[in-house]
């Protein structure tokens, strides 16, 4: 995983999120106190987000952060309790009707019927959007061509498998060209090369100027996927940014952590014990433990800057280094970190 | 299979709502008739009501309002039982358990059985009532038991028969309310027809002596023990009991094939079928019928209906009554039929995830209920055809002319009303087995209800006050559908035929704005379809 993001140049950069809203241009999605309360269950309580067009935007938390719920208020399914939630500045409950053509919604199930060929399900939501003739003909091409199902156009939806479904959907919910993707749990389901391939598949919609916001429970994807995150837990939102802002966040209140190996495998870890024993009660680290692999995990205190006393010390202590560099948060750091593991 | 029938059998009688409005049902009906009944003063026939009479009122009561409940629920709790576990894929998970198909129908069944029973249990004490004024006998009460339990019996395993051998929910539910109501119905109608040719006036008493209640009133007029001997009922009691074993084996035995039939489901790889309708919900709602992907079900069921059509005039020789009796068949046919599917129609979808996307698309609740309504009345005109020939056969042996246009407008109000009722019920039920279960029991209960009443205005000795008989009739759509086609054919001379007529035009306007009223809150319902 690289700490930059996969920004294509077209792309804007990323702007920190707004101090007044007002004052800033449309955003691809905006949630004002946005709240739902389902028969006494709280799935969203005050939510504040900001995507901007153009964006990737990767929506995590835990099961039942209120993900899908959000997802479907922004695809005018189900409607708020409080708040206002816009698409491109268009207010999804009072005017739905502008936001539908918007939008291209992907539910968390697959939705499909059964009794139709791939060709006539996407016929059938293609005249759904008021697409006819060529145009419609066309467009099913392209995106047939798009999520690789072209060999499968004639088959019956009931045929394919749990993947195969899922690109169809994709297939879907991009026919009428919609500026937004609201994506929930996309991934789910693809083999490893569909989901390199899924990947590619987003950052060519990126290009293409879509915003996409994708649910997901995979962290790795999201953060090469995405470029800003927001995580959920419970309804709230506890962190929306750009992915790197987080990490550094979460460096900074963590610490950094450097990653040492000392000794070739196989030496049955002689010498990673011995370096973990060089570390114990130094002044400038605040925690280590054994990484796998003959690593070893240093976290550093705060404002500790200088690493080079590592590198000396081991070197000292006679043992051979092999290894030695500070290591990238990973989301899945940010995400333990941020949440507290709640099932709400 | 203990686990499958105690989780059936908790989840069947978990919404205590369903239970209690069961219940109360029962209990209501059996109240109004005993009221009815001795305000009437029927029971005590000398003008003073003997304790004895009370007695029999309140196990009358009792008597008809229990078979009806049972043969008006038990198909639409039964069809669940297996086609449901198929729709959800939970089917396969099933049978890769160690259980045997047998025991695996087994719990099926008796989990119905028990879960139709409870409003027994609990209406028992009621009932029981007529023991403080006696004028039944234990043995009575016991037999009545027994016919309430072997109608329970065969609804539970008929239904579940269908089940086995269907498809989709909906194809469940209309085989089984076909097996469990309609067999017997119309083979009490063919029997009279056929053999004991009671079938000489037309009119009122005709139709009257022909709807499902007077078909179970005889069963229970036997229990009564007026003028039959009980020992009429034993046939029935094994007939019914072999019914239903035959029913299980058949079930169990198609679930042995099951993993064989799995494959062969859907359409065909490249036979895409034209598109005809710019809205595509109607498009994709005109699938299944002849020549546009119809499965060997809905063959089946054209068939079927067809054949019922033209089988009492073909019988009669093209007889006048004969023919109108058989385009009436078409009617009910096809009301219970677009029932199955009216009350699917959004329901299922809802089931599979693909509401909430034809929601996200630009089409409005409104195009996507019309789309619906409109595919029914596709299914349903299909359907009528052979009905609409046999009127035209008819003219040319003398049936007037008049007949068809008002069979096809009171049909066409009775298959608004239901399609309603079911797109109504179906554009909130969580599931589409609760739908179909819910629609059944408002169409077909309004149905037995009114039946119920005349039953009830028969025995008070009501038959002569014309102006009520017509009110009651009336109200019924299907029954509209016969008397409109009866005077449209007799002409409507006689005063009480234009009582009927007005009284039939009246409840037919009232159909249609109920109609209209059911589809507007539908369509609120979809759009804001948020649990
Ligand atoms: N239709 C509903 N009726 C009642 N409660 C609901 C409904 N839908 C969601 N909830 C509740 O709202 C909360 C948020 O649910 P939501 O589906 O948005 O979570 P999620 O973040 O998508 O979870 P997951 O990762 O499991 O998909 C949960 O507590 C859930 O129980
Ligand atoms: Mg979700």
């Amino acid at each position: 995983m690289t700490d930059t993001p996969q920004v294509p140049p077209q792309v804007p950069p990323q702007v920190p999120p707004p101090v007044a809203a007002a004052s800033l241009p449309v955003a691809a999605i905006q949630t004002i106190g946005l709240t739902k309360v389902y028969r006494g269950v709280v799935a969203l309580a005050d939510l504040d987000l900001r995507i901007e067009k153009g964006d990737a935007f990767g929506f995590i938390g835990p099961n039942g952060a209120g993900k899908s719920t959000t997802i479907k208020i922004l695809s005018t399914l189900v409607r708020p309790s409080g708040g206002r939630a816009e698409v491109c500045g268009v207010d999804v409950t009072q005017r739905p009707d502008a936001v539908k053509p918007l939008i291209g919604y992907m539910p968390d199930v697959l939705g499909i019927y059964d009794d139709m060929l791939v060709q006539e399900y996407l016929e059938f939501f293609a005249a759904a959007y008021r697409m006819r003739g060529l145009t419609r003909a066309k467009k099913i091409d392209e995106v047939l061509e798009l999520v690789d199902l072209t060999g499968k156009r004639m088959e019956p939806v009931k045929g394919l498998s749990r993947g195969m479904g899922q690109r169809l959907g994709l297939a879907r919910c991009l026919l009428h060209d919609p500026a937004v993707l609201l994506l929930d749990e996309p991934a789910a389901g693809l083999d490893p090369r569909a989901r390199i391939e899924f990947k590619e598949l987003i950052q060519e919609l990126r290009r293409q100027g879509k915003t996409i916001v994708i649910s997901s429970h995979i962290l790795s994807e999201i953060g090469e996927m995405c470029n800003t995150i927001g995580i959920i837990e419970r309804g709230k939102l506890l962190f929306s940014g750009p992915i790197t802002e987080a990490k550094r966040r979460l460096g900074q209140e963590q610490g950094r952590v450097v990653c040492v190996r000392v000794t070739e495998e196989g030496d049955d870890g002689r010498s990673t014990t011995a370096l973990l024993d060089l570390f114990r009660g130094h002044p400038d680290v605040a925690a280590q433990r054994e990484g796998g692999r003959g690593e070893v995990l240093i976290r550093l205190r705060d404002g500790v800057v200088d690493t080079s006393f590592l590198a000396r010390d081991v070197v000292r202590a006679g043992l051979h280094l092999i290894h030695l560099a500070e290591t990238e948060m990973s989301l899945e750091d940010v995400f333990m970190h941020v949440t507290k593991g709640q099932v709400a | 299979m203990r686990a499958v029938l105690e989780r059936d059998f908790l989840v069947l009688t978990s919404a205590k709502k369903y239970v209690m409005l069961r219940t109360a049902v029962v209990a209501v009906m059996a109240i109004l008739a005993v009221a009815i009944l001795l305000t009437m003063g029927v029971v005590g026939s000398i003008g003073r009501t003997s304790p004895d009479d009370i007695g029999r009122a309140v196990f009358t009561g009792f008597a008809v309002a229990f078979p009806i409940l049972v043969l008006v629920v038990g198909p639409a709790l039964g069809s669940g039982a297996i086609a449901g576990e198929r729709a959800l894929d939970t089917l396969q998970l099933v049978l890769a358990a160690p259980v045997r198909p047998g025991a695996f129908v087994l719990a099926k069944f008796l989990s119905r059985l028990g879960a139709m029973l409870i409003p027994l249990v609990g209406g028992l004490p009621i009932a029981a009532i007529c023991f403080l004024y006696g004028g039944i006998s234990v043995s009575l009460f016991v037999t009545w038991m027994g016919l309430v339990l072997a109608l329970a019996s065969i609804a539970a395993a008929s239904s579940i028969l269908a089940s086995a051998y269907s498809r989709s929910m909906s194809g469940a539910i209309t085989l089984a309310y076909f097996l469990a109501v309609v067999v017997p119905l119309l083979e009490s109608w063919l029997s009279c027809w056929l053999l004991w040719d009671v079938y000489v006036g037309s009119g009122p008493s005709w139709i009257a002596s022909h709807t499902p209640v007077v078909a179970f009133g005889t069963i229970i007029e036997a229990v009564v023990g007026r003028g039959t001997t009980r020992s009429e009922v034993w046939p029935f009691f094994v007939a019914a009991g072999l019914g239903s074993i035959v029913a299980l084996a058949l079930a169990s035995a198609r679930l042995s094939r099951e993993a064989a039939s799995l494959a062969s489901a859907g359409p065909r790889r490249g036979r895409t079928v034209r598109t005809i309708f710019r809205n595509p919900v109607l498009d994709r709602a005109t699938l299944g019928v002849p020549f546009r992907r119809a499965g060997v079900g809905a063959w089946a069921t054209w068939l079927v209906i067809g054949g019922l059509t033209w089988l009492i005039p073909l019988v009669a020789d093209f007889d006048d009554d004969a023919i109108i009796a058989g385009m009436n068949i078409a009617t009910w046919g096809t009301a219970i039929v677009l029932l199955a599917r009216s009350s699917q129609a959004i329901s299922v979808e809802r089931q599979q995830g693909s509401l909430a996307l034809l929601c996200a698309t630009r089409l409005s609740a409104g195009e996507i209920l019309r789309g619906k309504l409109l595919g029914l009345v596709v299914h349903g005109a299909v359907l009528l055809v052979p009905a609409i020939a046999l009127a035209i056969v008819g003219s040319w042996h003398g049936v007037k002319s008049a007949c068809l246009p008002a069979w096809l407008a009171s049909t066409g109000v009775a298959l608004l009303l239901f399609s309603s009722i079911g797109l109504r019920v179906s554009s909130t039920s969580a599931t589409p087995g609760r739908a179909a279960g819910m629609s059944y029991a408002i169409a077909l209960g309004s149905l037995v209800a009114h039946g119920f009443a005349l039953l009830v205005a028969g025995m008070a000795g009501a038959w002569k006050s014309e102006d009520l008989m017509a009110a009651l009739v009336t109200m019924s759509p299907p029954v509209n559908v016969t008397m409109a086609s009866v005077s449209a054919q007799h002409g409507a001379s006689g005063g009480s035929e234009r009582q009927f007529l007005a009284w039939g035009l009246f409840w037919s306007v009232a159909h249609v704005i109920l109609s209209l009223g059911l589809l507007r809150s539908a369509a609120v319902k979809i759009q804001t379809d948020d649990e």
